[in-house]
């Protein structure tokens, strides 16, 4: 029996992957292209149960979860300026995914976002749940998300192992590991800022690739320590604009951690971060 | 060999209906318009297993925002758009059975006292998904994928029926309610595996059925029809 743990699912990731497999092409024997076979839906919402299940049962919880699904606007498409968000995304999209999406809004609990992504939302509320003392954890496959602290868990996939849960502090740390960094908490968002995002196509700091960003934040060990090395590294760059620069990058890849009173989206504020930032405060 | 108009197949709407192009996947407030008496129906085998035959019953839902379209893909708001869903129907005990499912969210309040025909007029919002046309190729279809509770959304209303509700039952047929229903439904309703003898039997004066097969005659979950244009509302 598990404990009430909120468990916070990146829905967007969910649809897509059980979507993904609810269509294929068929071949005859000698290779040649016979149709194209769209899938019974119900195979693939069977699926998405059995799975959800599995990720509560990893979470050792025991109520149902809650469901983060990204809605037709987001902040970040106005704030890219260098290059379009996520615009070197063209792949098909999967047959079923919209029947996904609307079939995980109306079976479980769901949280559509509106003028941000599902990222956001899950940042937020794990981050509201931390300040009431409430443990809980964000399940995806996202590295995005590992840089809101707290407690996260990633299910396998294909070409990727699980990851019990595990917690993520709020300075987090960054790996090595050779062909990539790995990282978490407030140094991977600075990574991210100079290495940029080619999954969300964020160019992050030109000329600065992983193994410079690595090398540029090893060693930092505050937040404000690390943030300074990335505003140094942006204005020995664009000089007079970094701050500039510096800002449209970081909105890209900061998760947004709260809503002001008027349920606002709170953006990420250069003068916070140059300030030193805590996320509990 | 008989010339009866209503045996020819029809061309898929015919006359001056427009084809109607399938609702994007989504959610959809409606409410239910009408509850349909199947009887007992045969069932497909299940991985090999004959099932036994088993009482459904259909219910249709007027979408409250959606419309059929004129022939400029213009909305024809005195005809909103319906979907239909067939369904065995159990004893609200199993709490796996579709039907129960939808009592559940339809009337959460319980103010049916779980009769299927107190649901006419309730609120409520429809998981609908689109799926390949079964029939014609490069069409899509609606389906209903589930039923949720009516939208809670501060400053929405959601609009009452267009349509006047219906009920068909069959141990009290309602000839004016059985004369609206479409074709392939009165034809889905007469295969009833207890229609011999029964009161609408009676009524139409129909011959016994010949049970020959188990096999449901034209199932609509496998090959619904397009949507059903709701019936002209009655004069004020």
């Amino acid at each position: 029996m598990g404990a009430p743990i909120p468990v916070l699912i990146d829905a967007d990731v969910l649809a897509y992957m059980h979507s993904s497999v609810g269509n294929h092409d068929e071949f005859d024997e000698e290779g040649q292209f016979v149709r194209h076979v769209i899938d019974p839906f119900d195979w693939l919402t069977q699926s998405l149960r059995n799975h959800v299940d599995e990720i509560q049962e990893a979470c050792g919880s025991s109520i149902e979860p809650f469901m983060f699904l990204t809605g037709d606007t987001n902040f970040r498409n106005d704030v890219a300026k260098l290059k379009v968000y996520k615009g070197n995304r063209q792949a098909e999209k999967p047959y079923h995914l919209a029947n996904m999406r609307a079939h995980i809004r109306g079976h479980y609990n769901t949280y559509l976002s509106k003028g941000c992504e599902a990222d956001d939302l899950l940042a937020i509320a794990q981050t509201q749940y931390r300040k009431e003392g409430v443990k809980s954890i964000i399940a995806t496959v996202d590295k995005d998300l590992l840089q809101v602290a707290g407690h996260h868990y990633r299910w396998e996939g294909y070409n990727f192992g699980e990851t019990p849960v595990h917690l993520v502090d709020e300075f987090g740390s960054l790996e090595d590991k050779g062909k990539k960094v790995e990282g978490t908490g407030y140094i991977w968002f600075c990574y991210q800022i100079l290495a940029g995002d080619n999954a969300d196509n964020i160019p992050g700091l030109p000329g600065c690739g992983p193994k410079k960003a690595y090398k540029a934040l090893c060693e930092a060990v505050t937040a404000q320590e690390a943030f300074g090395i990335v505003l140094s590294l942006y204005r020995d760059k664009y000089l007079e604009t970094a701050t500039q620069e510096l800002t449209e990058q970081a909105t890209l890849v900061w998760m947004v951690r709260a809503m002001d009173g008027e349920g606002k989206l709170v953006h990420f504020n250069l003068q916070e971060h140059i300030d030193g930032y805590k996320e509990s405060s | 060999m008989s010339l009866n108009a209503r045996e020819v197949p029809s061309s898929g709407g015919g006359g001056d209906r427009v084809q109607q192009a399938a609702l994007p996947a989504d959610l959809y407030p409606a409410r239910v318009v009408q509850v349909v008496d199947l009887g007992l129906q045969p069932r497909k085998p299940y991985k090999g297993q004959p099932k036994d035959p088993m009482h459904h019953i259909r219910i249709t839902y007027e979408l409250s925002d959606e419309y059929m379209k004129d022939e400029e893909g213009n909305d024809r708001e005195d005809m909103p758009r319906w979907l239909s869903e067939k369904m065995p129907f159990y004893n609200i005990g199993a709490e796996k059975a579709t039907s129960t499912i939808r009592m559940k969210a339809i009337d959460a309040g319980g103010v049916t006292g779980d009769d299927f025909t107190e649901l006419v007029g309730m609120p409520c919002q429809l998981v609908v998904i689109t799926a390949p046309h079964p029939q014609y190729a490069g069409q899509e279809i609606n389906y209903v994928d589930g039923v949720t509770g009516p939208v809670k959304v501060k400053g929405y209303e959601q609009p009452e029926l267009v349509n006047p509700t219906t009920v068909f039952l069959l141990d009290e047929p309602d000839m004016e309610v059985w004369e609206t229903l479409p074709e392939f439904l009165q034809k889905l309703i007469v295969s009833n595996l207890e229609f011999n003898g029964s009161k609408l039997q009676g009524v139409l004066g129909a011959p016994d059925n010949k049970v020959e097969s188990t096999s449901l005659p034209a199932p609509e979950a496998a090959a619904p029809p397009a949507p059903p244009a709701p019936p002209a509302p009655a004069a004020p």
